[in-house]
Order: structure tokens, then C-alpha cells, then sequence
């Protein structure tokens, strides 16, 4: 039976057309996935249909009937409520407080009145936050929810704030939730969870809408799939008759290769040596504990983890931005059998070294430049006469972003946050260019021939679609922005490259395009470290996969013969402990 | 039954939303009919206080600013739109950085009072050596008061446009003070100065003041435009996690910045005192400190359109000031209102020019009616 119905949707924001002239149905009962690329207007959509946005044009119906919708008020009045990607819960809050938050007492009432009779309940109700307890568990129990509700939501994990966002919207009496990629930030086994919680709300009636853009999930939970590509509607189908590749081509609107390349080469020595490292963040707390690892060449590393598992603090860490570290950080330069240069050494660096025994001549006996003079030595340099005997070993450990540069360490670092820290979105893609290199040459005005070219380099290798040169970064797409930055840090030929969440945001051709870019640093013999959410593709791509849970290493794990299963369990690894420890002092 | 939605507060008829894609080309055509209805307005005004002045105001308008056979009001105009301008641009560069300093007035006024100070108890020197002295002095003094609160941020994140404004109240009093201390006449103001003053070109000490002043401009273009401290001014200002991303100390880059502020704050005193006016009062700068505030913000820190804003507000000023007396009105009184009525006006423009306002669907929802 046909419940709600859009009719010609279109909503514009300025020139960017989000939806146009979309018409879909969904049918009562059922667990409906939107499917589409980032960028396909999924989110805004259903934004129309919660009432946070309006449509320019276009009609919603509900069981026939025609429905304004301006707010999320009037969504919940009609039996609408959203889950959003990013919660909407109060932080100091705990769970029943937002849960009642925003209601009124006569609409608690009804809600009571709604929910049914409740034993312990009295026969005038004051709608007191205590009262309402029992009613919001009581609805817990007959979904089977796990409930604690004088949980603060700064103490809940990521899983558990979304349940109370669930419960928070069926609390308020609705018949359809939408869920806004439910799954971005879940573990393997919280995304099992969540799909039962999603087959227990259908069993009562519920419909559920589901916006994602994971294959795998989509087949696994909705019975049906809508599919959007760039705001326009494609169709639906019967999940019983797509397969992930049909999902795939339909979402691009052309064939698409899901095959994530990964060579597999012998490594190429250690290349950094991370020992006991510890990093505390803002409020002095641990936000990395005791990370040991070693990265090697021609590796790619990946680093898995629930959002917020410090991640972030070892790659700040690496690259010299933390503040406050402890342990051990050791780069080995791999200079073995090459000449030295003054491209980061000067004179008398030349000297000192050679002092310690680290050159020898082409010949091979030692080098030793007590006796040389200045012009004689700048010479041999010059001529690529002094040999390195051995690696070159630098202790990175206290070392600021500007210091590892001026020692020559080729550390490249694709940050998360790619306008915010990465790129700067106000200025050119030949500004953007010149972010790594301004400092070089002498006098107090910028050159900007070399970030031209460089510029003019990336936008033809790697396929940036932009109107010129000189169009500010912020105005591209994701995956071009993507582009540019990733263009930007491996164009330095990087010893070490740190990559974060490289294709977030970005559409299916794009994201693979960079799966390829890395895969091509690693047969050049760059050691790479890959943070990343999707465990499909960090086991895909990855040659090992290191697992942080509360900031410390719950394993280093071979992605060849490792389950996503494995990884998950891994993840939640200390958590666990610790909710076992609260538990044990409770009892 | 469903929880109804009763309360819907501060439903006004109406909604803002931003503008998206408007093309440059309208947007400066926007910009030109708010300028040309800042002038009818004041026009306007003028009639208002004056019935029946309205040509005149014009007449006069046009003939205050640009009457060339009395190169002295071309002179004039060109000194309050050269200082318009160096204060603005001077401010950029903080502004880039989100530094929001809109204590220029107090900076410039503390190198009034240097500069002055020096030229005053040094008359037996060479007139050259007196306004080399007066420079370095105003530098310091402007450089110190500039670079207080940029220290106070670095050090205790403290609230830089609050404690800048505050600043501008202690450099007015702290030069009244020191007048009193120096002038035991009472009249709260210097006599002309006789020594430490500017050659007079075109009869004129002010022209020399321009010249420097438009230099200084062009330095400043080069520096903010194509340099590399403007590059790291301009990363600072975008985002402090990119600046150190890139190895960028921001809080160099903001001491830094304040203090080149600083140094061309005390420049711009030493030209007010020993340029233009010859003399000091706590109040020579007259509010062009905050005028310059404007400027660079309705100029987008452009140094262009900063010129040009520059150049319309000097106008603005001296145009209705003779206009004023020529239809007998209080000229500094009127000059404020039309100054205001002016950047009330490319305000008004600028926010229509960025949002637009909406009409919400007139029908009443049907929720309601449920």
C-alpha cells in the first residue's frame, strides 16, 4: 500500500540543483534504502520530507493526502522523524533529559496516552521527567532496546547515543524513521545490532528509510532500494532482484570496477620506528597510550579504529604538530650508497657527520674531511664524490612540521580535514600549491612559476575537473579538492606518506582513483599509513592493519588473512574491559 | 492522537536565506546605486534642514572637492583620502588574520602625541633631524600600543577587538593628560608647531604628507598582495590548523603583523602632526581611525576597492562640510550625518547583495488545522 508519496520534488540552492522533479513512493511497513554517490542529494531529500528544508516545488502526500511540511514539528505530527548523521543530542544532558527535551507537558500526555497503560503508573500523571521513565522503558523493552537512562551522553559510545536518538524519535509517537547513514561510524557487530533493531521496528509496523551509499548493507536490510544520482530519481528496485554491481552502475550511471588494486611487493627496510609513544590532548588526558609499531617501505599501513581512537593524535604526532609526547619517534632516511647533497645539509653538518664515520668515498674506503678545505669539499659534494655509508637515522620525537622539513625528511600528510588544515579554501589551486613550498628561495616576494606548473601537473594527471588555475578550491567538488591535495603531497615523492579518510566525501570513480595513486606510491617504495573507516576497503588495501581502541594498540593484524569480524572485536577491544570493570564496581 | 505542534515562536512572516551565485557584475551595479543614493539621501537631508537647498548642496558638493582653480581644496581632499586610505590598508593585514583591531584611532593617536611631543621640546634643532626624531618616536609609541593587546592574545587568548576599543579611550586620555602637564594656558591644545614640520610643496606642507602616504599604499600592496608575510597572514587568517600543518608559527605571524601595523600607525601620526596639521589635540585624528575600519571591511581588504571607498567617504566628508557652511548649516554636524547616512547605505547594500529575504508559503499548514 502506497503511504507516502512525493511528487515532483525539486529543491535548488542557489545554482546548485539539489533534487529535481523527484517522484517516489514509499510503502508502509517497509525498510526503504535511498542509494546514491555523495553529492546525489540523498540527505536533502529526506531533509524535505523531516521539514528542515522546503521544497522550491513539488507536493508531499500521505496516504493520499496532500501535507505541508515546515518544520521537524510538523514532521513528528505527521508521523516523520530523522535520525541525523550527525546527532542532534545535548552533550551534558543525560538520555531520559533528551529524550523529553522539547515537549510540552500536554503533549507528554498524549504521548502516555499513546504508549498505553503502564502498571506502576498513576492515574494523574504530572509528566514529570521521573514519570516518564517508566513510559520511554516500558517502549524500550517492546522493541528491545537497552536503555539506561540516567546516562550522560558525554559518557556514550557512538552506538549508544544513536540508539537514544532512535528511542527519542519512536518516543514521540512516529510511524516512519528515517535513518541518515546509520552505519558511517558503527563497528561490524553494532551495525549487526542495528539491523536487528531495524527488523524489530518493521516487525511493529514501522517503516524505516535507510540513506546510505554501502552496497553490502543496502542488499542486507531494505526490501527495497531508490536509487538518486546527481539529484535526479533513477528508480527503485526489489532488493531480491539487484546485486551490488547492478547498484553500482545504476548509482554512476555507467559501469564501475570494484576491484581495489594491491600489489604485493617485498618491503623495503624499516622506515620509521614509533616506540612507546604516548600524546595527551587538550584536557591532559591520554589521548594515545603507549603506541609501538614499526612501518616499513613499500607497505601500506592501514590504522583502524571507532572514530575518535586517537587516530588523529598519532598522525599529528608523526607529522610534529602534537604538543605534548612522550616515547620515541626514529625516521631512517634511506640513504645508504647515495651521495650527499647540500640540498639539506650545509658545510658544516658535512663535517660533523663525517666526523661520526657516516660518509666513505666512491671508492669505498672511509671518507674522512679533517684535511679538505671548504672549497675543495663544496666540490666533492658537488660531484657526488661523498657516499652515505649507512641510513641515516633521525630521532623525530621533539621535532616541529618546519624542523622535519629542514632536515629533509620527505613526510607527506594528507590531513582529514581538508579545507580546514590540508588546503585553504579561499585562494587558487596555485596558492593551494604554494602552501608546501612558499618559504623556498631568497627575498621577501612569493614566485609562483614553479606552483604553476605544479598546479598545471596535477589538474592534467589526475583529471581535476575545474574551470581554471586560478578558481578557489573551496568551489570544486570533494573529489576534486581530494585531488588536489593528495597531488599536492605526493609530488614531493614522499619517504612517508600519512593519509586520513582519503576518500570521505568523495564519488566512486574518484575514490578509486586515489586507491590507485597509493597503490603507486607503495611500488615506489613509499611507506604509507592508511586511516580509514571502511573496513571492506582498508582490508582490501592494506598490507597490515594496526587497530587503536582508546588510543592504544589493540593489534597489528595481516588484512590478507584477517576477517572484518576479527577487526571489529579488535576495536571495541578496551572498551569492553572497561564497561566490564563498571560493571563488576556496580555489583 | 499525535503530539501536535502549538507553539511555533518567532514564526516572522518572513525568512533570510544567503545568496548563491550572484555575478560580480550586478553586484558592483548594486553597489553603484547604493553610492549614488547615499549622496541623494544626503541631499535629502540637507533639503530637510535647508528647504529649497537641494541643488546647491550639489553645486557646492562638487565644487568643495574639486574646484581646481583653488588647488588648496584639491589638496585638502587628497590629504583626508591619502590618510583614509594608508589607516585602511594598514588595518588589512590584522583584518586577514581575523585579528579584528578597531583600536587605530588610539594607535595613531599615540603617535600624534609622540611625533608632537618630540617637535615641540626640541625647537633648536635642525628641522630635518626634529622630523626624523618625531618619525622614530611615533613608530615606537604606536608600535607599543599596537602590539599590547596582539601580546595579551598570544599569551591569554584575550579578547582582542574589546581590548583594542579600550585602548583608543586610554591613548585620548593619556594625550589629554599630557597636554595639560605641557600647555599651562589651558587651552588644551598645542600652539602651531615652529619646528619639525613637513616642506611646503604647491604651498602646501599636506602634499608631501600625500605623496609619502600614497607610497607607503603601494609598499603595502606589494606586501599584502605578493608577499610572503601577506601569504602566512593570509593562512593564519584561514585557518590556525593550516598554518601549522604548513610549520607556521601563528602567533609570530600576529606579532609580527601588529607590529608592522604598529610602525605605519606611528608613520601615520608623524604625517597628521607634522604633515598636515602642525599641531596636536586629543581628538586630531577625528575619528578616522574607525572610518578606516570601515573602509578595509566594506573593501573587502582589497586594496583596490579600499581606494575606492577611501576616496568616495573623502569626498563625502570634505564635499558636505562646504557644502554645509555654503547654505549655512553646522558643517561638522552635517558631515557626520551625510558620513553616516553614507555607510549606513553600502551596509545595507552589501547585505542585500549577499542575502535576499523570503516570503513564507502564505497557506496555513495544515497541522494546524488537524
Amino acid at each position: 500500500m502506497e503511504y507516502i508519496r512525493l511528487e515532483n520534488i525539486t529543491k535548488v540552492f542557489g545554482k546548485v540543483v539539489a533534487n529535481s522533479h523527484v517522484s517516489m513512493s514509499i510503502e508502509q511497513g517497509e525498510v526503504l534504502s535511498i542509494l546514491g554517490e555523495n553529492g546525489s542529494g540523498k540527505t536533502t531529500l529526506l531533509n524535505v520530507l523531516d521539514g528542515i528544508y522546503q521544497q522550491d516545488e513539488g507536493k508531499i502526500f500521505i496516504r493520499g493526502e496532500e501535507v505541508k511540511i515546515h518544520s521537524p514539528r510538523d514532521a513528528y505530527a505527521h508521523g516523520i522523524g530523522m535520525v541525523h548523521q550527525h546527532f542532534k543530542l545535548v552533550e551534558a544532558f543525560n538520555a531520559i533529559e533528551n529524550v523529553v527535551l522539547g515537549l510540552s507537558k500536554k503533549e507528554l500526555l498524549a504521548i502516555y496516552q499513546n504508549l498505553g497503560e503502564i502498571p506502576s503508573a498513576r492515574t494523574f500523571p504530572r509528566a514529570s521527567i521521573k514519570e516518564s521513565v517508566a513510559y520511554v522503558q516500558a517502549m524500550c523493552a517492546r522493541y528491545g532496546f537497552s536503555f539506561d537512562p540516567y546516562k550522560g551522553v558525554h559518557d556514550m559510545s557512538v552506538s549508544e547515543k544513536q540508539t537514544l536518538e532512535i528511542v527519542k524519535v519512536l518516543f514521540r509517537g512516529v510511524d516512519t524513521l528515517i535513518l541518515d547513514e546509520p552505519t558511517a561510524v558503527l563497528t561490524p557487530q553494532e551495525i549487526v545490532h542495528l539491523f536487528d533493531v531495524i527488523r524489530n521496528m518493521k516487525k511493529h509496523g514501522k517503516t524505516v528509510i535507510i540513506i546510505t551509499h554501502k552496497l553490502n548493507e543496502v542488499l542486507e536490510i531494505s526490501d527495497r532500494i531508490a536509487i538518486l544520482r546527481k539529484g535526479e530519481y533513477v528508480g527503485t528496485v526489489k532488493t531480491s532482484e539487484a546485486t551490488e554491481a547492478s547498484l553500482a552502475d545504476a548509482m554512476v550511471g555507467e559501469k564501475v570496477e570494484l576491484n581495489i588494486h594491491r600489489s604485493t611487493l617485498p618491503t623495503t627496510g624499516d622506515r620509521l620506528i614509533v616506540k612507546n609513544l604516548s600524546v595527551l590532548d587538550g584536557e591532559g588526558n591520554k589521548a594515545l597510550d603507549d603506541v609501538t609499531f614499526t612501518l616499513h617501505g613499500s607497505e601500506i599501513l592501514g590504522i583502524a579504529g571507532i572514530s575518535g581512537s586517537g587516530q588523529k593524535d598519532l598522525l599529528n604526532a608523526l607529522s610534529g604538530l602534537a604538543h605534548h609526547k612522550s616515547g620515541e619517534i626514529t625516521f631512517i632516511n634511506p640513504k645508504k650508497e647515495k651521495p650527499v647533497t647540500f640540498f639539506h645539509k650545509d658545510i658544516k653538518q658535512i663535517r660533523e657527520l663525517a666526523k661520526e664515520g657516516k660518509f666513505h668515498f666512491k671508492d669505498g674506503t672511509k671518507a674522512d674531511l679533517t684535511h679538505i678545505h671548504n672549497k675543495k669539499l663544496i666540490e666533492m659534494v658537488n660531484n657526488e664524490e661523498i657516499i652515505f655509508y649507512e641510513d641515516e637515522i633521525i630521532d623525530l620525537t621533539t621535532k616541529k612540521p618546519i624542523e622535519i622539513r629542514d632536515l629533509g625528511i620527505k613526510l607527506s600528510y594528507v590531513p582529514e580535514d581538508r579545507l580546514g588544515m590540508g588546503l585553504v579554501a579561499d585562494m587558487d589551486i596555485i596558492d593551494n600549491m604554494l602552501l608546501r613550498s612558499f618559504r623556498k628561495g631568497r627575498g621577501r616576494l612569493l614566485k609562483k612559476e614553479k606552483p604553476k606548473e605544479l598546479a598545471q601537473r596535477v589538474v592534467e594527471e589526475l583529471g581535476v575537473v575545474t574551470p581554471s588555475l586560478n578558481t578557489e578550491v573551496g568551489k570544486l567538488s570533494g573529489g576534486n579538492i581530494q585531488k588536489i591535495l593528495v597531488g599536492r603531497e605526493i609530488s614531493s615523492h614522499p619517504k612517508i606518506l600519512m593519509v586520513a579518510y582519503p576518500v570521505r566525501g568523495l564519488d566512486i570513480n574518484s575514490s578509486y582513483q586515489i586507491y590507485n595513486l597509493l597503490d603507486e606510491q607503495k611500488k615506489n617504495g613509499t611507506a604509507i599509513i592508511y586511516v580509514g573507516e571502511d573496513l571492506d576497503v582498508l582490508l582490501a588495501i592494506s598490507d597490515r592493519i594496526l587497530v587503536l581502541s582508546g588510543g592504544k594498540v589493540a593489534g597489528i593484524v595481516d588484512s590478507r588473512t584477517t576477517t572484518k569480524e576479527e577487526l571489529g572485536l579488535l576495536m571495541t577491544k578496551t572498551v569492553r574491559k572497561e564497561e566490564g570493570n563498571e560493571t563488576q564496581v556496580q555489583a | 492522537m499525535k503530539p501536535k505542534s502549538k507553539h511555533r515562536s518567532l514564526n516572522f512572516p518572513f525568512y533570510v536565506t544567503k545568496r548563491l551565485g550572484f555575478s560580480k557584475k550586478k553586484y558592483w551595479a548594486i553597489r553603484a546605486g547604493g553610492i549614488l543614493l547615499a549622496f541623494f539621501l544626503a541631499g535629502v537631508v540637507c533639503t530637510i534642514l535647508k528647504p529649497g537647498s537641494f541643488g546647491t548642496f550639489f553645486h557646492e558638493l562638487f565644487r568643495g572637492c574639486f574646484d581646481f582653480s583653488d588647488i588648496s581644496t584639491v589638496i585638502d581632499l587628497l590629504v583626508t583620502f591619502s590618510l583614509l586610505l594608508l589607516i585602511a590598508i594598514t588595518l588589512t593585514p590584522a583584518f586577514k588574520m581575523k585579528f579584528w583591531n578597531i583600536g587605530a584611532e588610539g594607535q595613531i593617536l599615540v603617535g600624534c602625541l609622540a611625533a608632537a611631543g618630540i617637535a615641540r621640546f626640541n625647537p633648536d634643532l635642525p628641522n630635518a633631524l626634529v622630523l626624523i626624531l618625531a618619525l622614530l618616536g611615533a613608530q615606537v609609541a604606536s608600535t607599543i600600543w599596537t602590539i599590547i593587546p596582539a601580546i595579551f592574545k598570544a599569551l591569554f587568548n584575550t579578547n582582542e577587538t574589546l581590548f583594542t576599543l579600550m585602548m583608543n579611550y586610554i591613548a585620548t586620555v593619556l594625550s589629554a593628560m599630557m597636554i595639560s602637564l605641557w600647555v599651562k594656558n589651558g587651552s588644551m591644545a598645542f600652539g602651531v608647531l615652529s619646528n619639525g614640520i613637513f616642506p611646503s610643496i604647491l604651498d602646501n606642507t599636506g602634499t608631501l604628507a600625500v605623496i609619502l602616504a600614497i607610497v607607503i599604499f603601494i609598499g603595502m600592496y606589494f606586501y599584502i598582495k605578493m608577499g610572503k608575510h601577506g601569504y602566512e597572514v593570509s593562512i593564519v587568517g584561514e585557518s590556525r590548523d593550516t598554518a601549522a600543518y604548513v610549520g607556521i608559527n601563528a602567533n609570530k605571524v600576529m606579532l609580527r603583523t601588529m607590529a608592522v601595523s604598529g610602525v605605519l600607525f606611528g608613520t601615520i601620526g608623524w604625517l597628521i602632526v607634522c604633515g598636515v596639521n602642525q599641531s596636536f589635540n586629543a581628538t586630531i585624528v577625528g575619528g578616522k581611525g574607525f572610518t578606516g575600519v570601515l573602509i578595509a571591511w566594506l573593501g573587502h581588504f582589497e586594496p583596490l576597492e579600499i581606494a575606492l571607498f577611501s576616496f568616495l567617504s573623502a569626498v563625502m566628508d570634505q564635499g558636505t562640510r562646504t557644502a554645509a557652511s555654503a547654505v549655512n548649516i553646522s558643517s561638522t554636524q552635517f558631515s557626520a550625518i551625510c558620513t553616516g547616512v553614507f555607510f549606513f547605505v553600502i551596509i545595507a547594500c552589501e547585505f542585500f547583495s549577499r542575502y535576499q529575504i523570503k516570503m513564507h508559503h502564505k497557506e496555513k499548514t495544515e497541522v494546524e488545522s488537524l
